[in-house]
């Protein structure tokens, strides 16, 4: 069972007690994997933040091809602007949750503790759930996971960059 | 009058720990002592005594002269020019057939005497800074002074390699010594399992889905504990370790259960609609503090076990993100504005405490066991650092961390 979990655990006691040198696996760089580009300096960010800390652009799309959607700080509430960038989306998630299962990832910026930001990625995720459900998708269809601040599209340190960051992502399902 | 008036106005000025005042009456307490490393000087030997220095700074109990001192090991005279040290301790450190090993004698600087000697060994190299915090403990043990154990301790932590990457890293309290033990995908929130360090819990992904596992340090075996959509997270285990408090998300909705290891049921203590995590048991385990943003932004409250009540803990902030405890005091991170996050203590009946810090960016607060000291971590330009500040004796220190998001940690 073990072995079918990527994650790999090094022999603990002998790295503890035993006088071994360190063997440490190449450690992944951010950026490497598939589902997206990051942005390191987050200068080619092309909106900006409104009052309560929510990205005003229009760019932005899930490695499934639907439009991010932003967040003020610390807030879970979807509001208009981003309630249309859902239903402009909707004809092709509902045909998408009848074919497969739907994934919403919630994300925060880097700001405050993790633990609070993996529950506020997660009411994000549940926000854009409750939309959709609301909407005709089943809500059987629909996953939620939350991935924090671990998963940013943009890492530098304009607060455009941030506020790309405080998002919800739709997905086809695993 | 006017002198009172100085001293407290500078005190509310700077804050707590950045009180310089503070610290230079302590200084006249302490004892005076000098280092000296009777090695052959190597890179390792000079490492050594920084962590002595570092070690006997943060006792509170030992004003140590900073200086790198080198003279041969035999023999106890000491320098004249070391004598108006209260003490002075002499140290070698080989490395031989296998085995790395600290020789250690401390001498009372008037007359010369031999008071206290120590040998410490350890088969990894690696583990040298160990040799110190032991050497260290000990010497402050037989002189008498309130204990400092936790520095032999072991810190866990978790940093972020890359997106959706982070490693589980374990490290002396220092960070000298640093070894990954887990890594590869999303490895967070570890948390020791047991007081005397010899498990863990920490949070991975499987599939996409949360689980918390278990790891025992001395078998390596690695069990799964539980699993739940959306999140889940370890925030404490109880002095006994038989009971957990885990941050989950069942419905989507993250609150605080309470987990019995042995029945391995969930019990849901918290049930509000918005966000309450971070559970730590408090007061002897009658209560459990948390942050929750019940009041529209994130604060720290307490759920006392026997009546089920929530009230506010802190009256102080708008955004005060982590909290730990120790008894009856809490200490707390709160958002003062942007990149800006400060500590504070603070207790249970909803009394305030004091500042800790004043300015920068200061998180991940832990107590000591002992209750003494805090961890934290403060990052800066310059990247990481991990922080501590003595709560009785004002000492505090920052080892540097290197520029890698610190996760979570544990101590």
């Amino acid at each position: 069972m073990i072995k079918t979990i990527p994650t790999i655990i090094s022999l603990v006691l002998a790295l503890l007690f035993s006088g071994c040198t360190q063997q440490r696996a190449p450690i992944p760089e951010g950026g490497q994997v598939a589902d997206g580009q990051v942005s390191l300096d987050g200068g080619e960010v092309t909106g900006g933040v409104d009052g309560d800390g929510k990205y005003t652009g229009n760019d932005g799309v899930s490695r499934s091809g639907f439009k991010m959607l932003y967040f003020g700080y610390n807030s879970y509430q979807l509001d208009n602007g981003q309630v249309q960038r859902v239903m402009g989306d909707l004809p092709r998630i509902a045909a998408l949750a009848k074919r497969s299962t739907i994934r919403i990832e919630g994300n925060c910026d880097e700001f405050g503790t993790d633990e609070f930001n993996y529950a506020l990625g997660l009411k994000r995720a549940k926000a854009v759930k409750a939309l959709l459900v609301s909407n005709g998708i089943p809500a059987a269809k629909i996953a939620v996971v939350s991935y924090g601040e671990s998963n940013p599209t943009c890492r530098g340190s304009k607060p455009a960059c941030h506020a790309k960051n405080r998002r919800a992502e739709i997905n086809k399902g695993r | 009058m006017r002198v009172w008036l100085l001293v407290i106005m500078t005190v509310s000025l700077f804050g707590g720990f950045d009180a310089k005042l503070t610290i230079e009456k302590k200084a006249d307490q302490r004892a005076r002592v000098a280092v000296v490393d009777g090695s052959l000087p190597t890179d390792v030997s000079r490492k050594i005594h920084a962590i002595f220095v570092a070690d006997l700074k943060i006792s509170g109990h030992f004003l140590a002269d900073e200086a790198y001192l080198s003279s041969e090991y035999g023999g106890n005279m000491v320098d004249p020019a070391l004598r108006a040290q209260a003490y002075v301790i002499k140290y070698r450190y080989t490395q031989e057939n296998g085995t790395n090993t600290l020789l250690v004698k401390v001498l009372r600087a008037a007359n010369s005497k031999q008071i206290v000697e120590g040998r410490y060994a350890v088969s990894n190299p690696a583990k040298y800074p160990f040799l110190v915090h032991k050497a260290v403990s000990e010497i402050n043990a037989q002189l008498r002074f309130a204990p400092i154990d936790w520095i032999n301790r072991y810190v866990v932590f978790a940093r972020y390699t890359g997106r959706k990457q982070s490693e589980i890293l374990l490290a002396d309290y220092t960070f000298h010594y640093v070894k990954t033990i887990i890594h590869g995908g999303l490895n967070l929130f570890p948390h020791w399992g047991d007081p005397a360090q010899k498990s863990l819990y920490y949070t991975a992904y499987v599939k996409g889905r949360p689980t918390l596992y278990r790891l025992d340090l001395r078998t390596g075996k690695r069990t799964v504990v539980t699993s739940s959509t959306g999140m889940i997270v370890c925030s404490d285990v109880k002095s006994d370790g038989e009971k957990l408090l885990l941050t989950m998300a069942p419905d989507g909705q993250s609150d605080i259960y309470e987990y019995d290891i042995a029945t391995a049921k969930a019990t849901r203590l918290t049930t509000f609609s918005g966000i309450d995590v971070n559970g730590v048991y408090a007061d002897e385990g009658k209560t459990i503090v948390f942050v929750s943003n019940r009041l529209g932004y994130p604060n720290v409250f307490k759920r006392d076990f026997a009546s089920g009540t929530v009230t506010q803990v802190v009256f102080h902030g708008k955004n005060n993100n982590s909290v730990d405890a120790y008894g009856d005091t809490v200490v707390y991170s709160a958002r003062e504005g942007q990149g800006v996050f400060n500590l504070y203590t603070a207790h249970t009946d909803g009394s305030s405490g004091r500042p800790l810090t004043s300015g920068g960016v200061n998180q991940f607060p832990r107590f000591s066991p002992d209750g003494n000291t805090i961890l934290y971590i403060k990052r800066s330009y310059e990247g990481n650092a991990v922080g501590y500040l003595g709560l009785k004796t004002n000492q505090s220190l920052l080892f540097p961390l290197g520029d890698r998001k610190i996760q979570s940690l544990d101590w």
